[in-house]
């Protein structure tokens, strides 16, 4: 058959509707109007008329056997009722023992993370220090030492706000570098929870504010990790110059909540920016209490930098795959409710 | 089997209007279910077979299908809700028939020989024995030809022109049993029967002369 001209989607719609009576009132009426007037759509017409003709003409098949169903049919196929029974404790299972090892991987994390942060001392080796927020001790290096042998003294925050320290290491931290009580600088008046400073052996050219906001940025690790390097090429950290008054040769003091090193680094960091700016001495202003003694100095290299951290890495890990856990226990229940329904 | 499929059978026969009995009877699940419902089946099972097969196009998967479809209406048959049954059943075994084809992942090339219809398929429909034997053979080569050319439709298409120019359903009902839009019923029957057209138009010269479209040059 050949078309002046080929019809619109929209005409054979209407053809194929009129055939099969399903146009509205008006939709057949404009239809035979057009249909009194334009052959090319009578033609069209007629032609799907013919062909719908022709396709009715199949006959239906017949059914090759019978398909009645058989109790061995029905015994074979489990009925939706059983399925729900035989999918329901298969998801509901994995689902359980999926947050089961969820729990008991994020146990295993958090404790990663607690060892790693800071040891925790025997109850009878304690000196307990005055409340405070936070605590920043100053231990001076000896003259004659090398910047490569920093010290650090680590002081943790119980959760009253009470400094601990192992007594033994503060008595042999006496010995070994002595050093005035006085000396050590406690800071009320901070109110970050967590803050680090690194001191070099001489004090060091102050440093513009934007410099020292640039390396007290970040989190607290890195930080950590970014004072040591400053310190041990001699250059000065940041905090060198908020401890111009304290001490010739102060050691790396790091002091730490429990319950904010993990969350709230920024805080940290914001307050040690403003604690840093030498323009604001009077928080640096050291207030001896009388009852803060030092600390043991504490040879801390790389090598032990990595033992320290690589349990902080696992905690995370094993959190992470807690929290894969959790979602695929999830998905899991959802996917027995979808199949309960 | 045949022992009990008989006297439902005449049950089913006796009384055409018996059919919500037959379903109420299969639902109570007790010994005379399984014989209610094979009442119900033996009914449509020509039915189901005819939507398998022109949906699957082979039929010894039309053949699986049909099965699946009544033993799933069965195990879902706490399902039905009233209206009409075939309409339930029939939409049943086309969600069977498209998870098959999906399960197979094929659209199978059919040739001439195998086509349904043909004389060595099982749904061969007989030849009225007035017809002499050119008039059997135009008629073969005829329904050959329109199978051939509803196959070669998109399953989308097809399954609408089956249901519509084949089972006689109108487009509310075909939409119904589709789960589609009764505009689409509309806009894919309007295509799938203006492809069988061409179709036809491109063949036509293998057709007997009383079978071929008028005003075809």
């Amino acid at each position: 058959m050949a078309h002046a001209r080929p019809l619109s989607d929209l005409d054979l719609e209407l053809l194929s509707g009129y055939l099969d009576g399903e146009l509205t009132e008006s939709e057949r009426q404009a239809l035979e109007t057009r249909l009194q007037t334009d052959a090319v759509l009578r033609a069209e017409l007629d032609s799907l008329r013919q062909t719908v003709a022709l396709i009715r003409t199949l006959e239906p098949a017949r059914a090759p056997r019978s398909y009645a169903l058989t109790p061995d049919m029905i015994a074979v196929e489990p009925t939706p009722a059983a399925r729900r029974v035989i999918a329901f404790p298969s998801a509901a299972v994995f689902s359980v023992l999926s947050a089961a090892a969820a729990i008991v991987l994020l146990a295993f994390g958090v404790s990663f993370l607690s060892v790693s942060q800071a040891p925790v001392p025997a109850p009878a080796d304690i000196v307990m220090l005055a409340p405070t927020d936070t605590a920043v001790i100053a231990q001076p290096f000896d003259a004659g030492e090398t910047m490569t042998q920093r010290q650090i003294v680590t002081a943790q925050m119980m959760p009253t706000q009470t400094m601990m320290l192992r007594a033994s290491e503060i008595a042999e931290a006496q010995r070994a570098a002595p050093f005035a009580a006085d000396s050590a600088l406690v800071t009320p008046e901070i109110t970050s929870d967590a803050m680090l400073f690194s001191v070099p052996a001489e004090p060091p050219p102050t440093l513009p504010p934007e410099m020292l906001a640039t390396s007290s940025t970040g989190v607290i690790d890195s930080t950590n990790q970014a004072m040591a390097h400053d310190q041990a090429q001699g250059s000065g950290g940041a905090g060198g110059a908020a401890f111009e008054s304290a001490s010739e040769a102060p050691a790396v003091v790091e002091a730490e909540a429990p319950t904010q090193t993990l969350s709230s680094p920024d805080t940290a960091t914001a307050t040690s920016t403003e604690m840093l700016t030498p323009t604001d001495p009077a928080t640096f202003n050291p207030v001896p209490t009388g009852t803060v003694a030092p600390a043991q100095p504490a040879a801390f290299d790389d090598r032990e930098r990595e033992s320290d951290q690589s349990p902080r890495a696992t905690g995370w890990v094993l959190i992470g795959a807690a929290v894969m856990l959790f979602i695929i226990a999830g998905a899991a229940w959802m996917r027995r409710s979808t199949r309960a329904r | 089997m045949w022992f009990i499929i008989l006297p439902v059978t005449k049950m089913s026969m006796l009384n055409p209007d018996n059919e919500q009995a037959l379903i109420q009877q299969a639902r109570r699940g007790d010994a005379a279910a399984l014989d209610a419902f094979n009442g119900l089946v033996l009914r449509y099972q020509d039915s189901v077979y005819t939507l398998a097969l022109r949906i699957m196009i082979d039929p010894a998967s039309a053949d699986d299908v049909t099965q699946a479809a009544f033993i799933a209406a069965y195990q879902r048959l706490e399902t039905y809700q009233g209206g009409s049954f075939k309409a339930w059943l029939l939409r049943i075994t086309t969600n069977q028939a498209y998870d098959e084809l999906r399960r197979l992942k094929r659209r199978p090339s059919v040739s001439v020989d195998e086509l349904p219809g043909a004389a060595s398929d099982d749904g061969a429909p007989l030849p009225d024995p007035a017809d002499t034997p050119e008039q059997i053979n135009e008629s073969r080569e005829l329904q050959r030809a329109i199978q051939r050319c509803i196959d070669a439709l998109s399953d989308d298409y097809r399954v609408v022109l089956v249901m519509c120019d084949l089972e006689d359903y109108d487009y509310s009902a075909t939409a119904a049993v589709l789960g589609i839009a009764q505009g689409t019923v509309k806009s894919r029957l309007s295509r799938a029967r203006s492809n069988v057209r061409d179709c036809l138009q491109a063949v036509q010269e293998l057709l007997p002369a009383r079978f071929r479209l008028k005003g075809d040059g």
